[in-house]
């Protein structure tokens, strides 16, 4: 794969995205569309989550509860490096056990 | 005098921008102690994907998204083809189009402003930009230029440490990409739309993933779970302002 022109591919498409409300501001968005926009991201987040947890089928029963930590953390935390540490830390000490 | 009125209010606007642009720049900086160590883990597991030092940074300059590069390392690792990695890394940052739309109707901003602005518009941005009272352009452009450079400070921090890892995925350092998802993920279920916009995903997406490669599987999932999570919010007319008032939260 060519990354450089992956990089640009996307660096269009997010700017577009960010650009497209700011110089459309007169125009409204229908309310059905305005509700499946606002939650598309948490929708996609909560699938990579999954599917990188199930990518390594061998490791589900490390990765999954490091997972489980990590999210623990960060609802209790809000901190981003506190999660991550934390996350990393039980997989590292489930691999030991 | 009206020359010299212009020139004065030219130079009012100018000042006044200037101030605005440095209070919304210094008003970010606390939120560099996420930002920073989120860039590192971006760096390293960018690194454990495969991509050069160069190409790693690239990504943090020319995208600027968490979430967005952090889904294209793993979509690559995936060999998913680039159309999965820029319709995934839009459908990231779909929310934005909404802020972008609240934030243009509150404005009279030149469209040179807006162009510039629009690079650096992230959550995280757009937070500390409306804590301030009102939001305007040049804060928000102020605030995001410094959400930009502790961005690429941690990228490039991680980034040459990953290179200097003899071997990353030996030590399970490609699990950083599904935690840094998390870190975005958490602080956006609030609301009864959004766990089930995250239930219906994740169920499609394990579904999805038996018989269609990564990226396919995640795009799919997203729309199936963001139409749900709409369906189920039993909301009436409801109106951009709204939506974002009643679901703000969570980084980009």
């Amino acid at each position: 794969m060519n990354i450089v022109g992956a990089v640009l591919v996307m660096a269009v498409g997010v700017y577009a995205v960010r650009l497209g409300g700011l110089l459309h501001a007169g125009r409204s968005l229908p309310a059905a569309s305005v509700r499946v926009l606002h939650l598309v991201p948490v929708a996609t987040l909560t699938a990579l989550v999954t599917i990188s947890l199930a990518s390594r089928p061998e490791e589900v029963g490390l990765r999954l509860p490091a997972a489980v930590v990590a999210a623990v953390v960060a609802y209790r935390t809000g901190r981003a490096w506190l999660c991550i540490v934390a996350g990393l830390t039980s997989y590292w000490l489930l691999r030991l056990v | 005098m009206d020359a010299i009125d212009t020139v004065l209010t030219t130079a009012t606007n100018d000042s006044s921008s200037r101030r605005l642009f440095v209070r919304g720049f210094l008003a970010l900086t606390p939120l560099w102690i996420g930002a920073v160590p989120t860039g590192v883990a971006y760096g390293l597991a960018a690194r454990e994907a495969g991509l050069t030092l160069g190409e790693t940074q690239l990504m943090s300059l020319a995208v600027f998204s968490a979430s967005a590069q952090i889904s294209a390392v793993s979509l690559i690792d995936e060999r998913a083809p680039v159309v999965m990695l820029a319709l995934t890394a839009t459908a990231l940052n779909a929310h934005l189009l909404l802020l972008g739309l609240t934030i243009g109707r509150a404005t009279r901003a030149s469209r040179r402003l807006r162009l510039a602005a629009a690079f650096f518009l992230t959550d995280g941005a757009y937070g500390v930009a409306l804590s301030a009272g009102r939001v305007t352009l040049p804060s928000l452009l102020g605030a995001g230029v410094s959400m930009f450079i502790a961005w690429n400070i941690g990228t490039a921090i991680g980034a040459t440490a990953g290179g200097a890892v003899p071997d990353p995925r030996g030590l399970g350092i490609d699990v950083i990409a599904p935690l840094i998802f998390l870190v975005v993920l958490v602080p956006l279920v609030r609301t009864r739309a959004a766990v089930q916009a995250a239930a219906v995903a994740g169920a499609s997406a394990l579904c999805l993933a038996q018989v269609a490669p990564a990226g396919t599987a995640v795009l799919g999932a997203g729309l199936l779970g963001g139409i749900a999570g709409a369906l189920g919010s039993g909301r009436g007319r409801t109106d951009v302002a709204t939506t974002i008032a009643a679901d703000k939260g969570g980084a980009g």
